[in-house]
């Protein structure tokens, strides 16, 4: 999860008036605890539970706080040393990424094909939207950093170039 | 009758294809084509998101078309906004026909009459650095063939009329223009709030099944995020984002 979901998350938490959100994405867990009571009006069915039992971590919570508390618990995995000419291609969304045109292609590219400026390179899928996505330099393929069909995040590195 | 300005001025129509995306992909490729250039079919073989057409349907059933824009105005991450836009249009066109009828957008971007599926869009991209270069948008509508399978409908169904599909193209592709013209002009926030207002079970206790687990469950849909996530609200009170493969409508 990066940082503007991470935002869009506290916006729709503080407007929808829920108490508070636990959300696990793999190694990644995100609490966001609210303290308003006013604006507790969006969701009518919290009103129907026994407030002790709904809402324990709200009365210990600092009442005069505006903004939703975050505590955030994440684990990034070490990025690879890169000697000084060779390029990271990030990805550019969030998505799957898809290394074959179809399941039964080969790949667009393997370790130390050569490419050129404009070649498609993967494809990455979000919401039914798919994207080529292409080199912006031309050199050669040094290392692929993401498997087929596997999730990709905002800037992860998918390629490693050296520019021809 | 509204002409569009540009989409589908260009348009080139096959009388089969294996898929309108594909070969319009192939064909930009091969040659410069101006913005709004469209490919249409009387009959495409192997369309991704077929909406259970049958093979054998007669010739000119449906609408099949695939169109080209390029919205370089648009970062890769605002795509959805484009998902969007092209759904609201596609939803305008099937409006003006059934005017009696309330159609709505499925989440992310099926059209949906009388709880059964009438269209299917399937967006390809490409990307130049963080912004979107070329986009081709694929768009089946279910006209005048008689559905067999449950959950589709079409046109014909609905109203026992058939239709010239050379008639309806031209409508269709200045609903869609509209729309891309209203992202181009920088209105996002209007085509945000459209599309939520045409947004299937919003703010409505829906009924889910997990495709993991295969348990059903009750949610309210309470929005959709940026990228177009469907944002559910559990009745415990927790809120989850939800992606596409992770639920399905019951």
């Amino acid at each position: 999860m990066d940082l503007k979901q991470i935002q869009e998350l506290i916006r729709f938490v503080s407007k929808s008036g829920v108490s508070e959100v636990k959300l696990e994405q793999g190694d990644f867990k995100i609490t966001i605890k609210t303290t308003n009571e006013d604006e507790k009006k969006f969701f009518p069915q919290q009103y129907m539970m026994p407030q002790g039992m709904m809402m324990p971590q709200q009365q210990s919570a600092p009442a005069a706080a505006p903004a939703p508390q975050i505590v955030i618990a994440t684990e990034t995995p070490a990025a690879a040393p890169v000697a000084s000419t060779e390029v990271i291609i990030k990805s550019p969304m969030i998505g799957t990424l898809y290394r074959k045109p179809s399941p039964d292609k080969p790949p667009f590219v393997q370790v130390g094909d050569k490419i050129v400026k404009g070649q498609v390179l993967c494809v990455i899928e979000a919401m039914k939207l798919f994207n080529e996505i292409e080199a912006e330099i031309s050199g050669t393929i040094v290392k692929i950093l993401a498997d087929d069909t596997s999730p990709v995040e905002y800037d992860q590195p998918l390629f490693l170039v050296e520019p021809s | 009758m509204q002409t569009p300005l540009f989409t589908g001025t260009h348009r080139i129509h096959l009388q089969e294809v294996g898929s309108t995306n594909t070969y319009l992909k192939e064909l930009i490729a091969s040659k410069d084509l101006s913005e709004g250039s469209a490919i249409t079919a009387s009959h495409q073989s192997e369309g991704r998101g077929q909406l259970g057409a049958e093979w054998n349907a007669e010739p000119d059933s449906n609408i099949t078309t695939s169109i080209l824009y390029h919205p370089k105005f648009l970062l890769a991450e605002e795509q959805f906004l484009l998902s969007r836009a092209v759904a609201l249009g596609v939803r305008e066109f099937i409006q003006k026909l059934l005017p009696d009828e309330l159609v709505q957008i499925k989440w992310p971007n099926d059209i949906r009459v009388l709880g059964k599926k009438i269209s299917g869009i399937l967006i390809e991209n490409s990307l130049a650095g963080n912004f979107l270069s070329t986009s081709v948008i694929g768009i089946g509508i279910n006209i005048n063939e008689a559905m067999r399978l449950e959950t589709a409908i079409s046109l014909h169904d609905i109203t026992g009329r058939y239709y010239n599909l050379e008639e309806l193209y031209p409508v269709l592709f200045s609903c869609l223009e509209a729309q891309y013209l209203q992202l181009k002009s920088n209105k996002k926030e209007a085509v945000k709030k459209d599309y939520l207002k045409h947004f299937y079970g919003l703010h409505q206790e829906v009924n889910f099944t997990d495709t993991l687990t295969q348990e059903s469950f009750i949610a309210l849909i309470a929005g959709v995020t940026e990228e177009g996530k469907l944002i559910l609200q559990y009745p415990e009170g927790v809120v989850r984002f939800i992606d596409l493969k992770e639920v399905r409508f019951v």
